[in-house]
């Protein structure tokens, strides 16, 4: 299995030629290209980032449980970080299998989950700003959820399994509740503040 | 004891920094931790609703309890890949 995060070109081409072997019958390509416009906003170009070492972790296990929960042969998935304009291949998944039908499966599985689980973030710049592209929530395997806002009274709503379930307000207690708990002496220092994000910036 | 605190993507915006260390007391949790944090984003609370935390690259639950030296990451929805939604923080 091949599982990179680059910073250069993804070569699309010659990783989908590198993977086919002989038992093979089936190669699935997923190629994600920056699109040139986003919600009817031309987009200029698209800035990438990652917690790097955790990221790649994951795309690993990913990677090995495609291979496993889909039988197939082979799996490539590459993610590309940095500056990428329109055009530019930011991640290619590529699965070979004997028979298409796990191939298929497999790749829009993996494209899937990694745009749910894998710690990389996109920055949109359009000709008139710029914004943090929104993420999917995430999957209950991933949350934190559990026992955060406690003593606020509202309880906890934790256990929902919906992928697409929006984590309410109440979870980390109520907005504006600024009262750390005894056992937390925060240490940020003054200067840490907040700074929100305006179209333009 | 002592942790250090790793933000990204609008969260880095938001804190306005990509991390920090933090002096913690003994057996304090990831819940405690957030907690803290929500007081750092006045205006913008809700960022911290949605979000994921790992510890030294494990996603972590808000119980879990944290030790001298960990790494905390604090993790916006992911939007890796292509297309996706899109909107303003703040």
């Amino acid at each position: 299995m091949r599982v990179e995060i680059t910073d250069g070109v993804i070569l699309a081409a010659e990783i989908v030629a590198e993977i086919k072997t002989g038992p093979d019958g089936a190669v699935c390509v997923f190629d994600g290209i920056v699109r040139d416009n986003s919600r009817g906003r031309k987009t200029l170009y698209l800035d990438y980032e990652a917690y790097r070492e955790m990221a790649l972790e994951q795309m690993r296990g990913l990677a090995g449980e495609a291979v496993t929960k889909f039988g197939v042969r082979d799996v490539t998935l590459v993610h590309r970080l940095g500056r990428l304009f329109v055009g530019e291949t930011s991640v290619l998944v590529v699965v070979a299998s004997a028979h298409r039908g796990a191939a298929f499966d497999a790749c829009r599985w993996l494209i899937d989950t990694l745009k749910k689980t894998v710690p990389i973030w996109k920055k949109e710049q359009f000709a008139d700003g710029a914004v943090w592209a929104d993420g999917e929530a995430f999957p209950e395997e991933q949350r934190v959820s559990g026992g955060v806002g406690q003593g606020d009274g509202r309880g906890e709503e934790g256990g929902r399994a919906s992928l697409d379930a929006h984590i309410s307000e109440s979870r980390y207690g109520a907005p504006g509740s600024d009262g750390a708990p005894s056992s937390v002496r925060g240490s940020v220092p003054d200067s840490v503040r907040v700074r929100k994000m305006e179209a333009g910036e | 004891m002592r942790v250090c605190v790793l933000y990204f993507g609008v969260l880095k915006d938001v804190v306005g920094r990509g991390r920090s260390e933090m002096e913690l007391a003994e057996g304090a949790s990831v819940a405690e931790l957030l907690e803290v944090h929500r007081g750092l984003a006045k205006g913008s609370e809700s960022v911290w609703d949605s979000i994921a935390v790992a510890v030294n690259q494990e996603y972590a639950r808000a119980g879990d309890v944290l030790k001298d030296g960990d790494e905390v990451a604090l993790l916006p929805p992911v939007s890796g890949g292509i297309e996706g939604l899109e909107r303003y923080a703040g």
